[in-house]
């Protein structure tokens, strides 16, 4: 057995050129094979080739460049989706992408004209999101991009945009009259503002205050929490859009958004910044993502989302290490679903988390998505029960 | 032995919100440093009505009643001595105040 044929050691390459043929070509030989060399005429045909392609690149590029700004002058027409929705991965998508197009497309246009011919549906949470998202176009991009938008074909949907206010972020009249019977309707209530004063929110406020029981304060201290921690912790950095980075006033504003509803024996409240979201200001500590690492869990950026904001509905998980700040989503509103037997959902960038105590034990629903919503929403509705009316009527009496 | 009457809605705001000065004038800190301490300073006993107002956050609370005892202006058996308070609206608020100001942390 020769050296080269022990096993573990590896063979010598033994390496020659052959200029014994009277050709251009050269041939390499590499240990029994052999590799030909082209010859020089064939490299300079190809770099002549690559040139002449480059430069039909470049005048076909001169060509569209002075082409753009004629056709991004001009309005452009996006439709929204059937379903305005954050509930299903499906509706999450759509609604996304479409206020991902709106974002990019406002920075590029003049005008752009939004199409809700299709739009049979609004929930509560997707609905806050759109208004938030084209709210704060309009408040960055007055003068640069008019947004304006068309009659929604079902009427309910025109009342909804009436009711909360949608139209008149838009400049839109209104053309339909909301009823007493419009039930679903007019019990909604919209504020939006950039400070911690609730006199912001003061409609808003005073309409719940109006219609929840005693005992039930709680809940509307709740919204001056949720603005708090919105105006203190969502806007810890930019948020990462063009619109921000853009640097136009009221592109980086502390904004929060939120509608209210007292109906049915029930009272909702969806809150809504357009700040990093729950997994950016939450700090990941060091030993989960090794225990993540550990469990070889390779999360996608929307299961690791969905686990950060699991995270911050636990007892004491916040942004700031100071022990008499920030008690953490916990404290303010998951607290708060649970004594009254409420519900929760937290929507978060990439994921999902909503718990349920309408049996007294926390019942948990989770997911993470493909596409971040760029901010948080957090819907939590809460029973009130004809007990509690009949004890604060007695109370009152 | 001198007593005084703070209603927060009335002497003081109906939107009390908010943790620092820089949160608006109806935060904590303003509450705080501007009425709550001089108060406690001129008075044996404060009496403290919560009643009236759009509710209270938790920023607001830790910091006006909190932060008493975190920047050393009064100790917790002080403010067990001195304060009285009532809040029929939203009783467990009281609770919570007490816990603030019992487990506020002292700054060294």
């Amino acid at each position: 057995m020769t050296d080269e044929e022990k096993p573990g050691k590896l063979p010598a390459i033994k390496i020659w050129l052959d200029t014994s043929r009277h050709t251009k070509n050269l041939e390499l030989h590499i240990k029994g094979s052999s590799v030909k060399l082209l010859a020089d005429d064939y490299f300079l045909r190809q770099k002549r080739i690559s040139q002449q392609r480059n430069r039909v690149k470049k005048t076909q590029t001169k060509k569209r460049t002075t082409e753009q700004p004629a056709t991004l002058n001009d309005s452009i027409a996006i439709e929204a989706p059937a379903v305005i929705s954050l509930h299903t991965r499906e509706y999450h998508t759509q609604l996304v992408r479409f206020l991902s197009t709106v974002r990019k497309e406002s920075l590029r246009r003049k005008s752009i004209r939004i199409n809700f011919n299709n739009t049979s549906k609004v929930i509560g949470t997707g609905m806050l999101l759109m208004l938030a998202e084209i709210d704060r176009i309009c408040l960055t991009l007055a003068e640069k991009c008019k947004v304006t938008c068309s009659y929604p074909k079902d009427e309910t949907v025109e009342k909804v945009f009436q009711q909360i206010g949608f139209f008149n972020i838009l400049g839109k009249p209104h053309r339909l009259e909301i009823n007493k019977e419009d039930i679903t309707v007019n019990s909604w209530r919209y504020a939006s503002g950039v400070s911690v004063n609730p006199q912001d929110a003061d409609i808003l406020l005073k309409a719940i205050k109006g219609k929840i029981p005693k005992g039930y304060l709680r809940l509307v201290t709740g919204v001056s929490e949720a603005m708090d921690n919105a105006v203190h912790h969502a806007y810890i950095r930019p948020r990462e859009d063009r619109i921000s980075a853009s640097g136009l006033d009221h592109a980086n504003d502390k904004r929060w958004w939120v509608f209210a509803q007292v109906h049915d024996g029930r009272l909702v409240v969806i809150f809504c910044d357009l700040g990093v979201g729950i997994p950016v200001t939450l700090p990941e500590r060091w030993g989960e993502y090794i225990g993540d690492i550990l469990r070889l869990t390779t999360l996608s950026a929307g299961k690791r989302d969905m686990k950060m904001i699991r995270r911050s509905l636990e007892l004491g998980r916040t942004r700031t290490d100071q022990g008499h700040r920030g008690k953490g989503l916990a404290r303010n509103v998951m607290k708060a679903a649970e004594e009254l037997h409420g519900r929760l959902f937290v929507y978060s960038n990439r994921g999902v988390v909503g718990v349920d105590f309408s049996d007294g034990s926390p019942s948990y629903t989770q997911g993470g998505n493909n596409h971040s919503i760029l901010g948080t929403v957090i819907q939590w509705s809460v029973p009130i029960t004809d007990a509690q009316e009949l004890e604060d009527e007695h109370g009152q009496n | 032995m001198n007593m005084a009457k703070i209603s927060i809605s009335k002497d003081f705001s109906e939107y009390p919100a908010g943790r620092y000065r820089v949160d608006g004038k109806h935060s904590g800190e303003v509450f705080r440093d501007d009425l709550l301490i001089p108060t406690l300073e001129e008075n044996d006993i404060v009496e403290i009505n919560f009643d009236g107002s759009m509710g209270y956050g938790s920023s607001f609370l830790e910091e006006a009643f909190g932060g008493l005892v975190r920047l050393k202006k009064f100790s917790k058996e002080t403010l067990h001595q001195k304060l009285r308070l009532t809040y029929k609206e939203d009783p467990f608020i009281i609770e919570e105040i007490w816990h603030y100001i019992d487990d506020a942390p002292i700054k060294s």
